[in-house]
Formats: C-alpha cells, structure tokens, sequence
C-alpha cells in the first residue's frame, strides 16, 4: 500500500476506526533460544555460570552468596555492613587502593546484601582489556577482607546520613511502614537497619559473619561478556580452587505468615500537598505456579502504562502521575504492592478506587483483550530484557537457585500465554482479598484522617 | 559543542566521577568532612554547568567542606593532572561509553545525543579520539579558565532552612 492510499484511507476515516488505540499483536508465542549457562561444580563446591558473549568488549561478573544476606542477619546490620565493607579494604589494599586500581583497570566494583536478600552480591563489570587483573581483585576482596576500622567507622557515619536522608522521603516511609505490616516479626520486615543498631556493631563481627557464611558451597560467581567460558573456569579454579571454609548449613527464619485481617498505618505529615500510598500484601514463593499468573495480573493491576491503576489514577482522574504495582517472591513469600502519590484531596478516592480494582480482580474474569494485552507485555518485557547482559545471565542464576528445568525460560513465553483469566481470578482472591489488604498513608493526618477511620483502626 | 567540554568532563571526573576521584578521598575518605562528594558536567548543545555536590557530614564544618573543595581545584589549576590520573578518567568514561551501547534502546539514545549535541552522527566514532586526545596541561587549564571565584555559584542548604 502507497502512503497516499493510506492517507486517503486515514482521511476516510477507515482507517482510525479500525487502529486507533489497537497495537497489532501476535497470538503466536515468542520463541526464545537462551545461550547456556552450564553450571560448573569446583571440588570445593564454588557454582560457576558463564555465558559467552561477544558484542562489546565488555564483562561482567558477580559473587552471589547464599545465607550472607539480610533476612539471615544475627543482629540488624551485620548482613548489610559486612557486604558493603568488603570494597572497603581487603587482598592487602585498602579502601582506597581498591577504588585506584578498579578504576585503573576500567572496571566497577560494588557489594551489597540489600533488605529482604537471602544472598549477598558483589558485582564487578568493566572493559575486557584488564579482564584477568579486575576478577583478580574482585576475588581477593570476597575471600579476604579486612574490615579496616577506621572506614567502618566512616561506613558508620554514612549510614547515619543515609537513613535520615531516606526518611525525608514518603515513598521510604510508606515502603519501611507496609513491609513491617506485611512480614511482622520476619526479617525482612527490617528495610533499614537504624543507625542505633549499626552503631553496636564492630568489625569484629563483620570478620566472624564473614568467616562464617561466605563459604565455598554457597558461592555462586556468573560471568557473562567477551570472555571464554573455558578461560573463565580455568582462572576461577587457580582464584578459588584452594578455598576453605567450614560450611554453614543455617535453617531460614519461619516463613512469614499472612495477615488474617486489614491494618492501616497512618503517618502524619503536616501541611503535606500529596499522600503517598501504599497497599499491599503476602504473596507466594518464587518456585510456587501462582508466580506466572500473577506476572501477568501485576500488568493488568498497576505494572503497565495501559493498566487499569495507571489508566484510572492518572489518565482519567488526575490524581497521581506514577501510580503503579509491583510484585516479588523469593524463596520465602514475596510481596505485591501498590503505590500512588496522590493528591491530599483525592486520598479517599485514591484509596477507594485502588480497592475496587482489587475487587474487580477478585470477582470478574479479566475480559480477553485486556488480558491479551497484559500477556503480550509480560513477554516482550522478558523478552527485552535478555539483551541486558545482566538480565540474561541473571536468568540462568535464577534457573539454577531455584531447581528450575533447563528449558524454564525457552518455555516462558508460553507459559506466560496459557495463563487463563480463571487462574488469575484465583490468584487474586488467594492473595489480593481487599479485606486483607495492607494499607499505609503518608500525608497530612488532619485531612486524611476521616477517610482512613471509614475502613478500619487506624495505628498512628 | 565547544571542544573545551572534553576536558571539563575530564577535570569534573578527576575532581569527583568515581570512588577513586579526589574529593571522595580527601573530603569523604580522609577528613571525613562529607558523607558524598560527586562533580556531574551537563552535556547539552547549549552553555553547560559543572557541578560540584558534597553531603556535609553531621556535625562537620560546610565552610571547611567547601574549603577543601576549593583547595583540590587550585591544585589541578596550579600543578595540573599527572599522566596515569588523566588514563584513569579517560578508561573510565571509556567504559561507561561502551556500557551504554548495550541494549538497542540504549544506543538509540547514544544516537539522539550525538544528533542533538553535534548536529551529526559522524561524531560516534570520533568520540574516543576526542576523549583520547586531552592531556593533564588540558585540565589544568580548564580549571583556571572556567572554575574561577567569579563564575562560581555556590548554594549551602541545610536541614533547618536558614542560610
């Protein structure tokens, strides 16, 4: 067709009755050829996943350990603070002679054991030219630290600024008050260790966490870039090859239990133009069948720009500009969670459009063209994501952590596109019950106040 | 673009683009004035500001902050930048460069940016050259040309709102 038959036919307005709104999608499910990642065992039990890829001179490798992470924490912080001191001196270099030579060599180097991790991670990622000496140094850091403490000391100091700075933010406020709510006495109610706690802490304790949980069987290093998957190994078994330690085999804290009834937790911001919302609740494991076709419910709720919270909140009302969900599981339950900042004047309704959308989901079928819709995004989006190098190595982490078959992403796609409404509808009202909903409001308490009282107790 | 902003991307990246640059060692790391201490150089067709950002510690001094901030460009400016610091800066933003051509989307932007910037694509690949050519006399004298006292702005805001 010319462009001037299609314009005479836009003119016609043929053309926009049948398009307007409609993208073109396919029915047929996304294929997907993942590169192996093959797992390698060293004799000391060290997992190495590698992925060959040659687009850019580039790498990128990463240390997961598992049970260094925060919900494992003895005391809050230890977790935290440990991953994050080990770029602060170690291999016999200090902190800064780490950040010199990373930088030297063209390569970043972080570490962390976030909330709500199982496993700490250090990252490392820069140009393959100096490929051999960054892993060298990456390595040295996660086997031998030193927990210097005057950069504790400055850790300390850095932690204290950071949590007051997050604290000025109502999402922070919001997401800190909904996990509690949600987890209870999990720790993964813990986003952020307070600066009290972190202030106990010495780097005596780092040093014994360390010894203790950054062992060889629970190290899992993935390398994905213009690397030899062979080269790879062979330098990973001289680096970790002689590495010992007494393993730890820790039970996880009990899993978490979900909410019997709806709680509200208001926090009172004077004078506040917007109120920050947050509605939530349990979910399932990562491992558990629900997860699929609550990926694809997440797009319908809150987790696309066309879904039914964005298209309400924002398009039509007005009231917020970034409403969304978003959902999470790992080996113990996740989260699903909705956000919006919306306007103080529009709180009651924010709040009681949120829930009849979380009812619609437990009630109706999701009809076929929205859900056409939501699956066609669940699979682009994963389908986008494998061009990432991180992602499409983080995949077959993913694959390998949680005993997934070697074909779990090649069929995802489809699984994804034989999601049923029926199915989504049960997951729903399995996890999304608006009675059970948990919900957080930041904002200005003498305004919002009454709109709250309507649906429950509200703790201040 | 004016061919000068090379070097001032250099000279912000010495003075604060990593963990490894000047004022996170000598105001975070070592005095222990500042929690942060980052410098960012706009990148637009138009006049560009270089920006200095520090996160005065709690209970330090902002004068001192601001002080040592002035020390570090008064000694780029007085003795320049040494060989293996000016590589460092250049590999670095090498990497963020080629980091950022990784994902379709990404480069699309990489494209934008050239387009907007230079006026042409031609640029892309004369990049590295650009970056490549610019030497420690080269910051020194960016330094003294545009971070002077007089084309300084300086804003201290703190917690309680007063000045």
């Amino acid at each position: 067709m010319t462009r001037r038959e299609l314009l005479a036919m836009a003119a016609s307005g043929a053309f926009a009755a049948e398009h307007l709104n409609r993208a073109p999608f396919s029915h047929e499910n996304l294929t997907v050829k993942l590169p192996e990642a093959e797992p390698v065992k060293l004799s000391n039990g060290v997992t190495l996943l590698a992925i060959e890829d040659s687009r850019l001179p580039i790498a990128l490798v990463r240390f997961h350990v598992e049970d260094a992470g925060a919900i494992y924490s003895p005391r809050p912080g230890v977790a935290e603070c440990t991953a994050e001191m080990l770029t602060e001196g170690g291999g016999g270099r200090s902190g800064k002679q780490i950040a010199d030579e990373a930088a030297r060599l063209g390569a970043t180097l972080t570490s962390a054991a976030p909330a709500a991790a199982e496993a700490a991670a250090v990252e490392a990622s820069g140009l393959i030219s100096h490929f051999s000496e960054w892993l060298d140094l990456t390595t040295a850091v996660v086997l031998d630290p030193s927990f210097p403490a005057d950069e504790f000391s400055t850790l300390k100091q850095r932690w204290r600024v950071r949590g007051r700075l997050r604290l000025t933010q109502p999402a922070n406020l919001t997401y800190d008050a909904l996990q509690r709510l949600i987890y209870g006495s999990h720790p993964a109610a813990v986003v952020f260790p307070s600066a009290e706690s972190i202030a106990t802490l010495t780097p005596e304790m780092l040093a014994q966490w360390h010894r203790e949980r950054y062992t060889p069987a629970k190290t899992t290093v993935l390398c994905i870039g213009r690397v030899r998957t062979s080269s790879f190994v062979s330098r990973m078994e001289n680096l970790l090859g002689g590495w010992k330690a007494d393993e730890a085999h820790p039970s996880p804290p009990p899993p978490p239990q979900p909410a019997s009834a709806r709680r509200i937790a208001l926090i009172d911001r004077p004078g506040a133009a917007q109120t920050e919302l947050a509605i939530g609740g349990l979910l399932m494991e990562r491992r558990d069948p629900d997860y699929i076709a609550m990926a694809v419910l997440n797009g319908v709720l809150g987790g696309t720009v066309s879904s039914r919270l964005v298209r309400i909140l924002r398009d039509e009302k007005g009231y917020a500009f970034n409403p969304g969900s978003t959902y999470s599981a790992y080996r113990f339950p996740g989260v699903w969670r909705v956000n919006a900042a919306v306007r103080t004047d529009a709180t009651a309704d924010s709040i009681a459009i949120v829930l009849e959308q979380l009812r619609r989901l437990c009630d109706e079928p999701i009809p076929a063209d929205e859900l056409d819709r939501a699956k066609s995004n669940a699979v682009g989006v994963f389908a986008l994501g494998l061009k990432q190098p991180s992602q499409a190595i983080n995949q077959s982490y993913l694959r390998n952590r949680y005993g997934f078959s070697a074909d779990y992403w090649e069929r995802y796609p489809a699984k994804v596109n034989s999601v049923s409404a029926a199915e989504i509808q049960a997951v729903a009202q399995k996890y999304l019950a608006v009675s059970r909903a948990q919900i957080v409001a930041v904002g200005d308490a003498a305004r919002i106040r009454p709109a709250l009282d309507k649906l429950g107790k509200v703790e201040a | 673009m004016d061919p000068d902003w090379f070097a001032l991307k250099g000279l912000g990246d010495v003075l604060g683009g990593s963990g490894a640059s000047r004022l996170q060692n000598s105001l975070v790391k070592t005095a222990g004035v500042a929690t942060t201490a980052t410098v960012g150089v706009e990148a637009s067709a138009g006049p560009n500001l270089l920006i200095v950002q520090v996160l005065v510690a709690p209970g330090k001094d902002p004068a001192q902050a601001e002080r040592m901030v002035y020390e570090e460009i008064d000694r780029v400016a007085r003795d320049g930048v040494p060989k293996e610091e000016v590589e460092r800066v250049e590999t670095d933003y090498l990497r963020k460069r080629t980091f950022a051509l990784v994902t379709t989307a990404a480069r699309a932007q990489v494209f934008d940016e050239f387009l907007t910037i230079y006026g042409g694509l031609e640029a892309v690949n004369g990049w590295e050259k650009r970056v490549r050519r610019i030497g420690g006399d080269d910051l020194k004298r960016v330094a003294r040309k545009y971070l002077t006292a007089a084309n300084r702005t300086v804003m201290i805001v703190n917690p309680e709102g007063k000045p």
